[in-house]
């Protein structure tokens, strides 16, 4: 198969169109849930939740959002990640709806 | 677009330190190095454009090495220059728990932020690994994209 110049196949091309569609689609329909999963986050400092075959957990550490992503097989790929955490009340609510739908849209790689 | 497509090119490659040295010169039949990540330039997707009407920024990388590693584990930041120091903006790690065949990628298609506007911004990626290769645990240092030009992408 065909490898783009940016390193990912034809097919993979298509699993990122439909996987950062996908971020754009929840962050728009999930935005209520994801404010109500953010104040928890913000107040409690963790929140999980099962995403399909993923248990994902969020957590406030210091000045950063980080999430951890992990299958129910040890041999599988697990993902995780991080985000800083702006100033405002405000942009902590919107990083984190980008960061949930991010996580629930799937991975790519 | 065009000229953000082609600003994807492959940028960074990295050579394993010491002990894969070591490999490597026991080995002098492989003109290639032994083990190596890749990094590409930021750059925005032109489909999820098209498909969504949104735009954001990405950077991809890969490790892939000629020996069997495992554990191997790549990470992925997205950088924005400024003045006085660039800012962190998003990190992304892919765990691969098992065994990788020699010249297997362990990709990070992951790292990506939508546009909050269209200020122009340069956007560099950074990638960093670490496998258990040979018996030992094996770090390769940070390989950062070959350029880092301006797109109309601001957060």
């Amino acid at each position: 198969m065909a490898v783009n110049r940016n390193f990912l196949t034809t097919d993979q091309e298509v699993r990122e169109s439909d996987v950062i569609a996908e971020c754009n689609r929840l962050m728009r329909d999930e935005r209520s849930r994801y404010e109500s999963q953010a104040a928890i986050l913000l107040e409690k400092g963790s929140f999980s939740r099962q995403n399909g075959n993923y248990l994902i957990r969020y957590k406030v550490m210091d000045n950063r959002f980080a999430w951890q992503a992990n299958p129910p097989s040890a041999m599988e790929n697990s993902y995780s990640g991080e985000a800083p955490i702006p100033d405002s009340d405000d942009e902590k609510i919107e990083q984190l709806i980008e960061l949930f739908a991010h996580t629930e849209a799937g991975f790519i790689s | 677009m065009q000229t953000l497509k082609i600003s994807t090119i492959v940028s960074g490659i990295f050579l394993f330190t010491t002990t894969f040295l070591g490999i490597q010169i026991a080995n002098p039949a492989s003109p290639k190095l032994p083990c190596r990540i890749e990094v590409s330039n930021a750059h925005i997707s032109k489909d999820v454009w098209i498909k969504t009407g949104k735009r954001a920024v990405k950077v991809d990388a890969f490790s892939t090495c000629h020996l069997p590693q495992s554990k191997v584990t790549l990470t992925v930041e997205l950088w924005k220059a400024g003045l006085p120091l660039d800012h962190f903006v998003f990190k992304t790690i892919t765990r691969s728990p098992g065994v990788t065949s020699p010249r297997v990628r362990v990709e990070n298609f992951d790292t990506y932020v939508f546009c909050k506007n269209n200020k122009p911004t340069s956007w560099y990626g950074v990638a960093y690994s670490k496998a258990f290769i040979g018996g030992k645990w094996q770090f390769a240092r940070h390989v950062l994209s070959e350029k880092s030009v301006p797109i109309k992408c601001g957060t």
